[in-house]
């Protein structure tokens, strides 16, 4: 009988160690050799790694990469928090379209949405350059995706508006757990609504910030901002991504074991990020 | 019972000894892994292959196709396991086809090419280049033949009839000329040229045609054909980026965007969104690929095709930007190449594959194209005539990104500050140099 539950894990596992344990392994050997994809692959042991923290584009990348930690995960974060409060806590009608709203994001997939904000941000023919044609903001209008001083950010702000829902709905959630008396003893000791957040709400929300933390940072480090920056600006003026980066070495150039070492360092940093995240949620449940 | 029991041991008995001859006819299947996706190649593949069938009635083909990066990584996976399929995807230079004949995993096409007489039925020797590798696989561009493209792409300019002739202009046979009449269409409040440099490439395309035609005019036609040979396929050591041509080009190139040719907000369009700019009619040019052919018939106004011109008015015709279909080529695991090569003429050279692609509208390998059945005055017939006339004076000039394997990223970062005014012509040429050298050193220490 003691079987039974492994049995029903097995799955999962068997899929776990084949889907990701096996390629981590693999890519972690792969990050170790010179090769070109086809040819015989040679040992370089850490060489990859050395080349990586001497490479510029590398390092562009990652900067890349923390501004749009910026735009889809703080941002998200924030804007989450105070709109969840209102739609929580402040009884206004018609919530559930308010939370549907800002969830429909969500169920886009991202390279469609790359898509909807190239036509948005588009020069000429673009929604915003007619927005701001019409309200006679006309020179308001940019090439917001083609010039370097806009394009991380208008690129940043696709992940804002998408990640939003996804914040909103898990904080919602959270404050809709909270035990109701614990605010009215606030009312009644005097506390107002900023004193209510600060000392329940988010003392209550450490879980789903931390949830929302490794979900938020590792679409950031990884698939996300991946399909997003493909398909609007396809890396250019600096908003290549570090896994964008990693599939132009392996795919372009033919550096894939160059492209395995970028891998590699990509998935500590999120494994970090989730390892703090989580740690901080946990430290925060303990005291 | 016991009598229905041996009559039934019977016939499972003949049943499995009929499964086992069955089984024991040998299955002779040839499996081609392509990219072939597009609507108007797919027709061409299938008829390759009802070619093939009928010929060998006793033979089964598996074909499988996909997205370009999607089949290099399957390509890349199984022919490393000394699987796959017996026709495969051989993306020209260092992309695939360079590593390829270096790790021994695709086959030597020169007995082939001789054997169909590809050489003399297809292409012209300057785009043959861009198919060839050495033998020990570490120079592009010179020695055996190892991939083949099913149909060709060219670039030139597309211009609106329509607009012109409403603007009472002709058509350029100079860079002067084409300057000249930029500058007419501009001060009448039309959009010149329609490019999106988003796509890097476009920007590629636009410098490429300025700088093949720069070169052919300081060094003449067929040395710049030569310089360019050697300089994007073969990366000679003695070549450099520092000629004055390429610097003129992207000079040239600022002067447009100063004056106003290029269309408003053309660093954040792509390379389809220039096309949707250039269909709605406003614009006078269109300096891209013969891929968009098929949309650019279906506009409006009417529409006409030609190369970029000479730089000065009866000049030779400079090299022109093309190449051949992502290539196919043999693997070195499959068990009968002799009829993956038999396959691969069906798809490139027969009958049957020309006269569907002129019914397509695209490009033949085949060249010169016959122009009998097309009508003249159309895009399609424009399209045929610059092939025909590229393939007569054998001057496929080169995608520049070809150069070196980081040479995309490089020149799309220097084309974008050059375009933006943030960085001058010679500013250019040098981190083009400079990538160039790198690789050049990294090429020779190995």
């Amino acid at each position: 009988m003691i079987l039974w539950p492994y049995l029903f894990l097995t799955p999962t596992v068997v899929s776990t160690i084949l889907f990701v344990i096996y390629p981590f392994l693999a890519n972690f050997f792969y990050s170790t050799v010179q090769w070109d994809g086809f040819g015989p692959k040679v040992f370089v042991g850490g060489g990859n790694f050395v080349a990586l923290f001497r490479d510029e584009r590398f390092w562009s990348a990652l900067v890349t990469n923390f501004l749009y930690f910026i735009f889809v995960t703080a941002l998200p974060l924030f804007f989450g928090l105070v709109v969840a409060s209102v739609i929580a806590r402040g009884r206004l009608a018609g919530t559930r379209f308010f939370q549907s709203a800002y969830f429909i994001p969500q169920v886009v997939a991202a390279i469609a949405l790359g898509t909807i904000f190239r036509w948005i941000y588009a020069p000429l023919f673009g929604v915003l350059h007619q927005v701001f044609k019409i309200i006679g903001w006309e020179e308001m209008s940019r090439s917001w995706l083609g010039t370097p001083e806009t394009a991380t950010t208008a690129v940043g702000l696709i992940g804002t508006w998408a990640w939003l829902g996804f914040c909103i709905i898990i904080f919602v959630a959270g404050i809709q757990k909270v035990d109701q008396a614990l605010y009215e003893a606030a009312i009644l000791d005097g506390a107002n609504s900023l004193a209510q957040f600060r000392y329940i709400t988010l003392p209550d929300l450490r879980f789903e910030i931390a949830v929302v933390l490794v979900m938020t940072s590792v679409q950031c480090l990884g698939s996300f901002a991946f399909a997003i920056v493909s398909s609007t600006t396809a890396g250019a003026y600096g908003t290549r991504p570090v896994a964008l980066y990693a599939y132009q070495l392996a795919f372009v150039e033919g550096k894939v074991g160059y492209a395995s070492a970028v891998v590699v360092v990509l998935t500590i940093l999120m494994f970090a990020i989730a390892a703090a995240s989580l740690f901080l949620g946990e430290r925060r449940a303990q005291e | 019972m016991k009598k229905y029991g041996w009559f039934s041991l019977v016939w499972v008995f003949v049943f499995v000894l009929f499964l086992g001859v069955v089984l024991a006819r040998e299955v002779k299947v040839l499996e081609i892994w392509d990219t072939y996706t597009e609507p108007n190649r797919q027709p061409v593949v299938e008829a390759a292959i009802e070619q093939f069938l009928q010929k060998y009635p006793d033979w089964q083909v598996k074909r499988t196709a996909r997205p370009l990066e999607d089949m290099k990584t399957a390509v890349m996976a199984a022919l490393a396991a000394g699987v796959g399929p017996d026709v495969v995807l051989v993306n020209n230079g260092e992309h695939m086809m360079g590593p390829m004949v270096r790790a021994q995993q695709i086959v030597n096409l020169d007995p082939y090419a001789e054997k169909y007489g590809w050489t003399e039925k297809l292409f012209s020797p300057s785009l043959w280049n861009r198919a060839k590798y050495t033998l020990d696989g570490k120079q592009f561009g010179e020695g055996s033949i190892w991939a083949v493209g099913l149909d060709a792409e060219l670039v030139g300019v597309y211009y609106n009839k329509d607009l012109l002739a409403e603007l009472g202009l002709s058509l350029f046979g100079s860079v002067a000329e084409l300057e000249e009449i930029m500058d007419k269409v501009k001060g009448t409040g039309h959009t010149p040229l329609a490019v999106g440099v988003l796509d890097d490439w476009q920007f590629f395309h636009l410098y490429g045609a300025l700088q093949h035609a720069t070169l052919a005019h300081e060094m003449g036609a067929d040395a710049a054909q030569e310089y360019l040979d050697d300089l994007v396929i073969r990366t000679k050591a003695e070549r450099t980026w520092k000629e004055s041509g390429n610097v003129e080009a992207a000079k040239r190139l600022q002067e447009w965007v100063k004056k106003g040719y290029l269309v408003d907000g053309f660093s954040a369009l792509g390379g389809d969104d220039a096309l949707q700019v250039f269909l709605a009619g406003d614009v006078a040019f269109f300096l891209q690929g013969s891929w968009y052919s098929s949309n650019i018939a279906q506009a409006d106004f009417e529409a006409g095709f030609v190369l970029f011109p000479p730089f000065v008015k009866g000049g030779d015709i400079p090299p022109q930007i093309g190449g051949m279909a992502t290539p196919l080529g043999i693997s070195a695991h499959s068990p009968h190449p002799g009829m993956a090569a038999e396959y691969l003429d069906f798809l490139a050279a027969s009958d049957r594959t020309v006269e569907l692609q002129l019914n397509l509208r695209v490009l033949p390998a085949r060249v010169p194209a016959l122009l009998e059945n097309i009508p003249e005055n159309t895009l399609y017939y424009d399209l045929l005539v610059a092939w025909n006339e590229v393939n007569r004076v054998n001057r496929v000039g080169h995608y520049l990104d070809w150069t070196t394997p980081t040479m995309w990223d490089t020149l799309g970062e220097a084309g974008r500050n050059l375009l933006l005014l943030r960085s001058t012509p010679e500013e250019l040429v040098e981190k083009v140099e400079a990538d160039y050298r790198a690789f050049v050193a990294g090429r020779s220490s190995q």
